[in-house]
């Protein structure tokens, strides 16, 4: 359409200035074609969302280069296709893992605090947690790091326990997103921290 | 391999069709984790052609938060504010309901605010017919709040602040986005004096956005306006007007009703979009997730449906015995509310009222309003002079002189 390649430059030409109104313009024209693409690469919708999320968070950190891009969709295609074949492959090297135990043996394995314990993946996500807004940071702290229960947590809140729900998706989407912005495909292990 | 074990290559195929079960995905991944099976991944993934897929939308409650983990993510330093009512509370909660939108038709004694007939923001007519030399901007974030004593608040989205709110209350302002579940009570105690009904209402040009006191999210386009309490009691009970997009926030227990002049909407948890301009023919009502009850008028015996998802009740006025219902494509009846302009196929009339809201002009058809009908998107942050050029493209011609916008066959 003539018309949105016009405007998808305009949108540009502002998102490389910092306007966070341009460039959530942008991500509501593209993000369905981003978004068809990445599920039909790794048939998942979860995932899919993961990979678009990076995605445009990647677009909105390189946000300064962003007029030199020729083709925004063929740039976004490219983007796609190289985080769909590194999902795979962590999907592939934990599956097994995935299959074969319980989600709380997984949480207590050797393996996840392995993982959990390399400093930098540590220090990042304590960073994440740190710049939370105060609610979503009481509610991670709480029913993450104090492993208390939906229930407690919304008790000791003084909140429903639907709003902590709320509170606790937000949070991790939060956490997720300051990871995929510093870690590179970290998709796979932050989806078995959720888990 | 012996006969029965299936080939990498069929195992591909089953995947990326969608059609592979358990078995046959864990047995791929068995196969992907050896790095000799890289070259064939890389191959099927380069050759699925993002043009031929059919289209998939990406799920809509989570555009908000998404954007918002983004520029969180990606902000130089934390997003901290020396002002204290950040501390507070977060500034908007993630609704799984849809979103409803009401058409609103006919006034109401407590609409109070007016249209002004603008004339800034234009060049001198020298009745050459070309486009403005100083082209007129698109709208902006602007409102106007009226308070339980009828005073008058202009609200813009430049950095937050306490906007008062009148006897001994405070309302959180962040950006373009008033919350009420951050309400400063002070003075009386709740319960000694009744509920404060608040208006908030949107210029032709001017958009706004609203968090009930609930935590349900309200976004409000150009010439529209809500009524509510700035504390709910037994149900969540609203009046609108204009064009309002609403997530609202699940409570068994408390009822959420949305009022217009010809229609009750009730609301059994979701998101809705109202459309209820006046200058329309019909009050629509857009269901995007959930279930709602839509009422023609207010009587027990009014016409009634029940909505699911991807519909849309048409309201026409003086016919209370009948409610269309009909499919919409809900993304694009609520792209006004991402920041976009969508048509589809949509007629030249029903396109430029759309216009003259957001830019705030008179349109006018001197030889007719043209039969044509336009499909495509336009952001809505494009001045009118880029948005007319647009049309242009699709054989849409039309002039600008002053605040009118002249279309020409």
């Amino acid at each position: 359409m003539l018309a949105e390649s016009y405007n998808i430059r305009h949108l540009l030409e502002l998102t490389a200035r910092s306007d966070q109104q341009a460039f959530t313009q942008l991500f509501h024209l593209l993000r369905n074609q981003a978004y068809t693409h990445a599920f039909a690469l790794v048939q998942s919708s979860v995932m899919a969302e993961e990979i678009v999320q990076e995605v445009f968070l990647r677009l909105w950190i390189k946000r300064e280069s962003l007029t030199t891009i020729g083709n925004i969709e063929a740039y976004l295609s490219t983007m796609i296709r190289h985080r769909a074949f590194r999902t795979l492959k962590n999907i592939a090297r934990y599956n097994s893992i995935l299959q074969e135990t319980s989600q709380a043996e997984w949480l207590f394995s050797q393996q996840l605090q392995d993982l959990l314990q390399q400093k930098e993946f540590a220090a990042i996500i304590r960073e994440a947690i740190d710049i939370l807004p105060p609610q979503q940071k009481q509610a991670w702290m709480l029913n993450r790091d104090q492993q208390l229960p939906r229930s407690k947590v919304a008790e000791i809140m003084g909140l429903s326990p639907e709003t902590v729900k709320v509170h606790l998706a937000h949070a991790m989407r939060s956490v997720k997103a300051y990871c995929q912005a510093r870690i590179e495909f970290a998709i796979v292990l932050l989806l078995m921290m959720e888990k | 391999m012996d006969q029965q074990t299936p080939s990498i290559e069929w195992l591909l195929n089953r995947f990326f069709n969608g059609e592979a079960s358990a078995a046959e995905k864990a047995l791929l991944f068995e196969y992907l984790k050896d790095p000799a099976h890289d070259a064939v991944l890389k191959q099927w993934i380069n050759n699925i052609e993002p043009a031929k897929l059919n289209a998939l939308s990406f799920p809509e409650e989570s555009a908000n938060a998404m954007l918002e983990a983004i520029f969180r993510a990606g902000a130089q330093e934390p997003e901290h504010s020396a002002h204290v009512v950040h501390k507070l509370r977060p500034r908007w909660y993630w609704l799984a309901a849809a979103a409803i939108l009401f058409f609103l038709l006919g006034t109401g004694a407590w609409f109070l605010w007016l249209p002004k007939k603008g004339n800034s923001g234009t060049t001198g007519n020298d009745g050459s017919g070309k486009l403005s030399v100083l082209p007129i901007q698109a709208g902006s974030n602007k409102a106007v709040l009226v308070l339980n004593d009828g005073r008058q608040v202009e609200l813009d989205d430049k950095g937050n602040q306490l906007v008062d709110a009148g006897s001994g209350d405070s309302i959180t302002r962040s950006n373009s986005m008033l919350d009420y579940t951050d309400l400063h009570r002070s003075g009386k105690q709740e319960g000694e004096r009744g509920p404060d009904f608040h208006t908030l209402s949107t210029p032709r040009g001017g958009q706004y956005q609203l968090t009930l006191p609930d935590g349900s999210r309200v976004w409000l386009n150009a010439a529209s306006a809500i009524r509510f309490p700035t504390a709910f009691g037994n149900e969540r009970a609203i009046e609108v007007k204009g064009e309002v997009y609403i997530e609202v926030q699940q409570n068994k227990n408390k009822p959420f009703i949305v009022r217009s002049t010809d229609a009750t909407v009730q609301v059994l948890g979701t998101s809705i979009n109202i459309n209820a301009y006046e200058n329309e023919e019909a009050a629509s009502v857009t269901l995007a997730n959930g279930s709602v009850r839509v009422l023609k008028g207010r009587a027990q015996t009014a016409a009634q449906v029940v909505l699911q998802p991807g519909q849309q009740a048409l309201l026409y006025p003086g016919n209370d015995k009948k409610i269309e219902v009909k499919q919409v494509d809900v993304q694009q009846q609520i792209a006004w509310k991402n920041g976009l302009f969508s048509f589809r196929s949509t007629d030249i009339a029903a396109l430029m009222r759309q216009m003259e809201r957001w830019y705030n002009v008179e349109v006018v058809y001197p030889k007719g309003v043209p039969a044509d009908r336009f499909s495509g998107t336009i952001p809505r942050s494009v001045n009118l002079n880029q948005f007319l050029e647009i049309l242009r493209y699709s054989d849409i011609k039309a002039t600008v002189d002053g605040r009118s916008v002249i279309i020409k066959p």
